[in-house]
């Protein structure tokens, strides 16, 4: 078995990215083989991360060398505990957007159209997959281009409006992935490799290279033009209002994730927390603009009239906490780390109910929302519970990071940070209480048909273990100190 | 005077760089972004060709570098390190992609809007 495991990395991108190529090919017989081909892989693939997340934590990381080149002059593949447990987040929620898209998109896309969502869809799977297991920046870079490539299509695939924000995206997502491949090209002028970890040795002689320095501004700037950090978020809420439901649902857990884990693969495994107790201005600033993100994203939604926008902007402050978590140490890294799994697993639920309610009412704008509490209570509650952990009441999700950045603060002794925590906390109780007030306290409807199954139970799901994540994490601190050991932060 | 000009592969990158970095975030009209953008890419493919020729060649009294192939009579010079090229070649692949991506959607919502000015289509959205 444990064989069969190393093969693992390379097989679960294969599968998605033949599958993506069958199902065009199949397309000519039958225009029904995208959902059951997409959801068996995915479920595949589910079933793979796991195997490999419980495959590492026993037996180490895991390398598969492509072609059997030695690196670093061949590419690898290199799977420790983070990028497992990565790899889990995106197989997972992959395979739940999956589940929640066949009802939307019959709704939303032409019959004649399903096969070629379906491609692309599992084209953007296949790049998350990729980003997740590979251990070369160049490699990296192609697999965000595919995954980003993929989403600018199928965003666009709603027509009309979406093509306009599908187009910003893909400009600002085009100079952001560009300006990776600066970082990457001013690196490799530094270093001479293109392998994380051979590159991580060669850097730490370097630290105090002005090259060096800026391939590491360059990435940051690309990073954070991808995952929409806050002074270039300005395309991600039309993105996510305009898109087709099932996408957003996906870009939204999954594909911000692997942005995010980007950043943390190149902060942690090749620059290393050496150099930037090195430079502290560049950790400062970092913080500094992590936090502006915090509080501006915050602000913005508080203003916001539409229901997917809104959750947008909380998306652009609580990109901002995992960056500030990657700026504070041990504590967070645990932050940083837990925060990908609990931020996917709330926002999944929350833009699948606000997905379901424009499937069933076209409801796309707050206040439309009135009533809804008593007349689809199911819906309701899942979005409910999903809110109630964004504001980080105990023992949610959000509580589990807000505690550890809380201790990271206390830990680094930067208290500024728990002030933006606290101010963070209570403007999302702002915005998401006026939600939950206009629910179930405002107005009065008929007791209606709920969203459908398929798409219930899946934000159902997500709903409820947003809830007791915080009972789960404390299972599995463990996880998180191997996830820190594996980075050598102490 | 002679060792800022020498580097003038260098500084047609950082102009390339400028040029389309203005090109892609300001200018009003999509299809001159996308332009902007094309630029902004192969600036960066040039500073990759450029990083792949490495040493100071006029002081060692040789050419430039060659092409990395094993050559008895030849192994006095210095091969071109071939790692980069296959990078750009990659790259313009993905950047091709990118283009042609961008410019279906321009056509696209030309066709929807009949135009293609950032200013007029953000009062759409």
């Amino acid at each position: 078995m444990e064989a069969v495991i190393e093969h693992f990395p390379v097989l679960a991108v294969a599968i998605s990215l033949l599958s993506s190529f069958t199902i065009l090919v199949t397309s000519i017989y039958t225009k029904r083989a995208g959902y059951p081909i997409s959801l068996a892989v995915t479920f595949i693939q589910l079933v793979m991360a796991v195997l490999i997340l419980i495959g590492v934590l026993t037996d180490g990381t895991i390398n598969y060398w492509l072609g059997g080149w030695r690196p670093p002059w061949g590419i690898e593949y290199r799977v420790d505990v983070l990028g497992a447990y990565v790899l889990v987040i995106v197989a997972l929620f992959s395979f739940f957007s999956t589940v929640y898209a066949k009802r939307v998109v019959e709704e939303e896309i032409e019959s004649s159209k399903h096969p070629y969502f379906y491609t692309l869809w599992m084209l953007l799977v296949s790049g998350m997959v990729g980003v997740a297991v590979t251990g070369d920046l160049f490699n990296l870079f192609v697999f965000l281009e595919i995954s980003s490539l993929a989403t600018y299509a199928l965003i666009a695939m709603a027509g009309r409006k979406a093509l306009i924000a599908s187009f910003n995206y893909l400009v600002l997502g085009a100079v952001g992935i560009s300006f990776y491949l600066l970082g990457t090209a001013f690196l490799y002028a530094a270093t001479g490799t293109l392998n994380m970890y051979d590159a991580r040795v060669l850097v730490s002689l370097l630290y105090s290279s002005k090259i060096v320095q800026l391939s590491f501004v360059f990435y940051f700037i690309g990073l954070a033009m991808k995952m929409a950090l806050f002074p270039f978020h300005i395309w991600q809420p039309n993105a996510y209002e305009y898109s087709p439901s099932a996408v957003t649902v996906i870009i939204s857990t999954a594909l911000a994730k692997i942005n995010a884990y980007a950043l943390f693969r190149i902060i942690y495994s090749v620059y290393t927390i050496k150099f930037f107790q090195n430079y502290g201005i560049i950790l400062d600033a970092t913080a500094f603009v992590a936090s502006v993100g915090i509080i501006a994203g915050s602000l913005f939604a508080i203003m916001e009239k539409s229901l997917k926008k809104m959750l947008a902007y909380s998306s652009v402050a609580n990109v901002g906490y995992i960056v500030l978590a990657l700026t504070l140490g041990k504590w967070g890294v645990y932050a940083a780390a837990s925060h990908l799994l609990n931020h996917s697993l709330m926002k999944a639920a929350l833009f699948m109910v606000a997905g379901g309610f424009i499937y069933r009412l076209g409801a796309r704008n707050i206040d439309d929302l009135e009533g809804l509490g008593r007349a689809m209570p199911l819906s309701s509650a899942a979005f409910a519970m999903a809110a109630v952990s964004m504001i980080g009441i105990p023992p949610s999700a959000g509580f589990v990071t807000k505690l550890f950045i809380l201790l990271a603060s206390l830990d680094t002794g930067r208290f500024v940070f728990i002030a933006v925590m606290i101010a963070s906390s209570l403007l999302s109780l702002v915005y998401f209480w006026r939600v939950i007030e206009i629910l179930y306290m405002k107005g009065h409807r008929e007791r209606m048909d709920e969203i459908p199954a398929s798409m219930l139970y899946p934000a159902l799901l997500m709903g409820i273990l947003s809830i007791s994540a915080g009972i789960l994490w404390f299972f599995n601190v463990d996880m998180l100190q191997q996830i820190a050991l594996a980075l050598e932060v102490k | 005077m002679i060792d800022i000009l020498g580097y003038y592969n260098y500084w047609g990158f950082v102009i390339l760089l400028s040029i389309g970095l203005y090109g892609a975030l300001a200018c009003e009209n999509y299809f001159k972004k996308m332009v902007g953008l094309s630029i902004f890419q192969t600036a960066i493919f040039l500073l990759f060709i450029s990083i792949a020729d490495v040493g100071d060649f006029a002081t060692l009294g040789l050419k430039s570098g060659t092409a990395p192939i094993f050559w008895e009579e030849l192994h006095d010079y210095r091969y071109v390190n071939p790692v980069p090229h296959v990078l750009v070649l990659t790259g313009i692949v993905v950047a091709a992609a990118t283009l042609a991506l961008g410019l279906a959607l321009i056509i696209r919502i030309y066709r929807d809007y009949g135009t293609l000015n950032e200013e007029e289509l953000r009062w759409k959205l």
